[in-house]
């Protein structure tokens, strides 16, 4: 990115500032929801979205495309070839975006403590605003963890994707420690060439 | 609509009293007319509708070729590692639709550099089976194209991560790390 | 083939920034087909495209790999059963059944009759509530939204049962080797049951005007992924998938477990093959599912214990199982799944080689029948081969 750049957008976003928490409002009230149903608690999903926990009610919609989400929802463990995705996934969406992660395994490796092939520290490589424990958590808790993760919104501390701005280094320092040095040039080129 | 009619054999296999004698229930017929087939084979009767065959390993393809004509449906290829003995056992669990009879057919290799012919050209779902059975147990399948890393990311296929001599924890604290740890109280002893 | 080239300028400003553009075929080019999709569920398929047929299909699993058979070489038995149910997430009480009966086989237990009733009886709200779950997925991907919002909520009157009765919502850790957990809680659970059953049936007439019987199915699926009766047999296709192409080959009738040899029931088959034949058979399962829940209700759950008595039960974490192994296959929903369990007299399985039906149905069957369809209908036949990727992966 050239300065100009830089410039233009701290401009327009402070000619903004004064607009900020009709902004907070209307991103709390039409959260996007990437749907990446990643690992089992993706099975709770269509209880929520449907009849009987319904969550459209707070505006909350299941959307194919990673440009127009807001809210990403790691629903389950992720092994190394899923993260590699989700991280692609997660830089290819807008700002502002807010990630929850369910259940016990992205917060510690779960039931699969041992296994070779699920990771264990979800937030040493993505930041997290939210996490759900349990397995698998309850549709009334993952409404919950939408509840707080609103109300973070509306306060403005969900600042996950400032903090993936601000400590990009660290993060992208774990990533290559797990993946090993390169991985987006050699996964990711293909995919880089439609972003 | 064509419902199912299909009559079923009400036959109770009777009790197997010596190994060598096949009683006549449809597995031991079965069994009888696949021994005369393959006699390198030795065939017996675990209980009903289960039937068992030992081969040797190197006329493995010519054994599951005889028996395709009664076992229409190859289930799954299973790799047992028996680490003391240096052996991985392959177990090809067959089905018979027409005869509703399950058929283990064993058979044992060597751990070094184990080898086996493809069975893709009589079952071509055997692929997938071999495909995974190299991928988590380094068996090479000699025939089968489409070797390699499959599920696994290719960092863990070069190390076979079901082999009994593969260390897991050790695996697992070099890539994520040692803050995991499931240590009880007293902070000696793992806890699962 | 003719090339696109990148324009110099393009290409020189996408180095730049670290990016690489591919020179584009004109007519063919590469579609990546999930893991970020809303029908593959964690399934990546790479389709190589031209126009807007496929012309080469790639299934790239292993999103979902966690390593469960050496997973379960690692926990003692009883503890695996809330290890390896986790490999069939929509219908779980499967991998927990196959499992407890192998082991049940190898130790030699006479499981109680009681424990035997409730053990069918789970299994088939298991497979049940699996079908509302496919009406929803294969309800989507048609773009008919209604039946899967009505198929959910049925669903959830299964899953309420299903918590009083074991405690869990999804993942339910009931079937035990040697019987099952905890009794029934009482009476009202079975009248529940038997009005669920019934509320179902009533209902099943809507989901045929709406789904089954609807043009929009007719014409989305019929013709689409046609495979015949040898290929399937050589692909080891089992289930609905099977039955849809003229075989009639169900575990239940075929090697009968628990009470299905008492119960009377038919097993659906037709002969096209094709996607439409695979609808069609599911829809009549959900008939006879019903109709073996009303026979079992009828029967009631016989007294007696429902765990078997074995004093080495007391010292679960040391529990040994006699050396041996034994296979044990159920009928899911999606079709035979089986387990193969290796015993070499310790407190911990030597192997356990579980068999997802996905597997066979899933990576060269779905490979082959992708040829030549319409992008369209790649999400069709991925539903109607109720292709569930943790089967896969495992």
């Amino acid at each position: 990115m050239s300065e100009r750049n830089d410039d233009f957008i701290t401009y327009e976003l402070q000619e903004f500032k004064l607009f900020e928490p009709l902004f907070r409002w209307a991103r709390k009230k039409s959260l996007w929801i990437v749907a990446f149903c990643t690992g089992c608690g993706g099975i709770e999903m269509p209880p929520l979205a449907t009849a009987r926990y319904d969550f459209e009610r707070f505006g909350i919609m299941p959307n194919p495309a990673p440009r127009m989400g807001d809210l990403f929802l790691i629903t389950g463990y992720v092994t190394p070839k899923t993260l590699k995705r989700i991280i692609i996934t997660y830089e290819m969406m807008q700002d502002p975006k807010y990630v929850m992660i369910h259940g016990s395994c992205p917060i510690n490796g779960g039931v699969y403590w041992d296994s070779y092939n699920v990771v264990k520290q979800f937030d040493k490589y993505l930041p997290v605003d939210v996490a759900i424990a349990g397995c698998m958590p309850r549709p009334e808790a993952v409404m919950d963890g939408i509840m707080e993760i609103m109300r973070k919104i509306e306060s403005g501390k969900a600042d996950g994707w400032k903090r993936y701005r601000d400590n990009y280094e660290w993060y992208k320092k774990n990533q290559d420690e797990l993946f090993g040095e390169g991985w987006r040039e050699k996964e990711g080129k293909r995919w880089l060439a439609w972003i | 609509m064509d419902m199912n009619e299909k009559p079923k054999v009400e036959e109770k296999a009777e009790e197997v009293a010596e190994a060598p004698r096949l009683p006549n229930t449809k597995e031991g017929r079965l069994v009888k007319a696949i021994l005369e087939k393959a006699p390198y084979a030795e065939g017996s009767i675990r209980r009903e509708r289960r039937v068992e065959f030992k081969v040797p390993a190197d006329r493995i393809h010519e054994f599951l070729e005889v028996a395709s004509e009664k076992f229409e449906i190859l289930i799954q290829i299973t790799t047992v590692d028996w680490l003391k003995e240096g052996e991985f056992e392959l177990v090809y669990q067959l089905w018979s639709v027409s005869e509703s009879v399950h058929a283990f057919v064993r058979t044992r290799i060597p751990r070094e550099n184990a080898e086996m012919p493809t069975v893709m050209d009589i079952w071509p779902v055997a692929e997938t089976y071999e495909r995974e059975a190299h991928e988590f147990f380094g068996i090479i399948f000699k025939g089968n194209p489409r070797l390699g890393p499959f599920i696994l990311e290719p960092r863990e296929y070069e190390k076979h991560p079901f082999r009994k001599d593969f260390n897991m924890i050790g695996y697992v604290k070099m890539i994520y790390g040692e803050d995991f740890d499931r240590y009880d109280e007293s902070k000696t002893n793992y806890v699962i | 083939m003719e090339k696109v080239e990148v324009p110099r300028e393009l290409r020189e400003e996408a180095r730049k920034h670290d990016m690489y553009l591919h020179p584009i075929d004109k007519d063919t080019y590469e579609l990546f087909f999930g893991p970020q999709h809303m029908a593959t569920e964690n399934f990546s398929i790479i389709l190589k495209m031209d126009g807007n047929r496929v012309e080469k299909a790639i299934v790239n699993p292993g999103f979902l790999h966690r390593g469960f058979e050496k997973l379960a070489e690692q926990r003692p038995y009883f503890t695996n059963i809330a290890l390896l149910l986790r490999i069939c997430v929509p219908e779980s009480d499967v991998p927990e059944n196959i499992y407890s009966m192998a082991v049940d086989e190898i130790i030699g237990w006479e499981v109680p009759e009681r424990a035997i009733w409730i053990r069918n009886v789970v299994l088939e709200m298991a497979r049940l509530s699996a079908w509302m779950f496919w009406i929803m997925g294969f309800g989507n991907e048609i773009g008919l939204y209604t039946p899967g919002q009505w198929a959910v909520a049925y669903r959830e009157r299964f899953l309420r049962l299903f918590e009083e009765l074991t405690g869990g919502r999804v993942y339910h850790i009931y079937t035990v080797p040697g019987g099952v957990r905890r009794d029934i809680p009482g009476d009202h659970w079975l009248r529940q049951l038997r009005d669920t059953v019934e509320y179902l049936k009533s209902k099943l007439k809507d989901f045929d005007e709406i789904l089954f019987d609807n043009y929009i199915t007719f014409e989305r699926t019929e013709g689409v992924g046609v495979m015949d009766r040898k290929f399937a047999l050589k692909h080891a296709v089992t289930g609905p998938n099977l039955r849809a192409t003229g075989v009639p080959y169900d575990v239940r009738k075929d090697d009968p477990y628990y009470l299905y040899d008492q119960l009377d029931f038919e097993i659906p088959v037709l002969k096209e093959g094709d996607s439409l034949a695979r609808v069609l058979v599911r829809r009549y399962e959900i008939e006879q599912d019903l109709y073996i829940l009303e026979q079992l209700l009828d029967m009631g759950p016989p007294s007696g214990p429902y765990m078997v008595k074995d004093p080495k039960l007391k010292n679960l974490p040391r529990f040994k199982v006699p050396k041996g192994d034994a296979y044990a296959h159920v009928e899911s929903t999606k079709g035979d799944f089986g387990a193969y369990v290796v015993s070499d007299g310790t407190h911990k399985p030597y192997r356990v080689h579980v068999r997802g039906p996905s597997q066979s149905h899933g990576v060269t069957v779905l490979e082959e029948l992708l040829r030549g369809a319409r992008l369209a209908d790649v999400p069709v036949i991925l539903k109607t081969l109720d292709n569930c990727p943790p089967d896969i992966d495992r």
